[in-house]
């Protein structure tokens, strides 16, 4: 078994952490885990979003639905035939990437 | 460690083409479970409470689209390091646990008890490992027997039998199959 003080030490961090979270975060955390993280995504590499900034996004936008998103979370984006970086989740809300999409 | 696998046979037989799949529904979480055990003598133990949870599924309407829904067994070899085990019958693992569930089970709401349960589960695990930094391969976890357990032994010499719930797939080695027609 692993050290068992490690694994202890971490589960005393994990109570303080859900002591310090609101109700809607933990609802939120239940949720993602439940339904997988449809809607918000968060775009890791600084790059991409310096590209959503300054270029049409229309034809890199992706197709997202509650099947094919955690596929494409984990892939690289490539676009003007370069990899700019990779797209992670995050805890979010639907409206969020439909806001980013539009 | 050994982990023993009831299911029925039409599942059974997409095992043996493709391996185990990794499930998202499960009271303790998600992962693939087995009755699991140490000693080759506790075997015949193993076995009968995979054909009892078998009967429990099949009872719950589990088998009802499957062609064959006769019992297969299903024996296999579990290559798990001893620091990638969560053991939840560790006492100070568990009651830390039971702190965090109190902690977050009136605050969250699920469509169902059972939802919540395999969920909270899931979550304290997840946050041990970022916690930790690393993943576990295999949570340990004690579970009533099925109520169709036929017991080989009463449960006062036994205690309640180990579930071995394996998040890692590569960490399972089937050895054989066992069909089960008399059932």
């Amino acid at each position: 078994m692993m050290n068992n003080n490690i694994i202890l030490d971490a589960i005393d961090e994990v109570l303080s952490r859900v002591d310090s979270m609101s109700d809607e975060e933990l609802q939120m955390k239940y949720e993602n885990h439940q339904y997988g993280p449809v809607g918000r995504v968060f775009f890791e590499a600084e790059n991409f979003l310096t590209f959503l900034v300054n270029e049409s996004i229309e034809e890199y936008t992706m197709p997202i639905n509650n099947s094919s998103i955690e596929s494409y979370l984990c892939k690289t984006i490539e676009t003007h035939h370069e990899l700019i970086g990779q797209v992670k989740e995050m805890s979010v809300v639907n409206k969020d990437v439909h806001q980013l999409a539009a | 460690m050994k982990g023993i696998h009831g299911t029925c046979s039409s599942y059974a037989d997409s095992i043996r083409a493709n391996g185990f799949r990794y499930s998202h529904v499960g009271l303790r979480g998600r992962g693939v479970y087995f009755w699991g055990y140490t000693l080759d003598d506790l075997e015949a133990y193993g076995r009968e409470l995979a054909i009892a949870w078998w009967r429990f599924a099949k009872q719950r309407g589990d088998y009802a689209k499957a062609t064959k829904q006769n019992c297969s067994v299903i024996f296999t070899d579990l290559t798990v390091e001893s620091q990638d085990i969560l053991d939840f019958e560790d006492q100070q693992v568990r009651e830390k646990f039971v702190v965090y569930s109190q902690k977050v089970y009136e605050r969250i709401e699920g469509k169902s008890q059972e939802e919540k349960i395999s969920t909270i589960y899931d979550l304290f695990v997840g946050e041990v490992e970022n916690t930790i930094g690393k993943t576990f391969s295999m949570i340990h976890v004690k579970v009533q027997a099925p109520k169709t357990y036929k017991k080989l032994l009463p449960i006062d010499l036994t205690g309640q039998p180990s579930c071995y719930v394996i998040k890692n797939l590569a960490s399972i080695k089937i050895n054989k199959f066992e069909v089960i027609n008399d059932e």
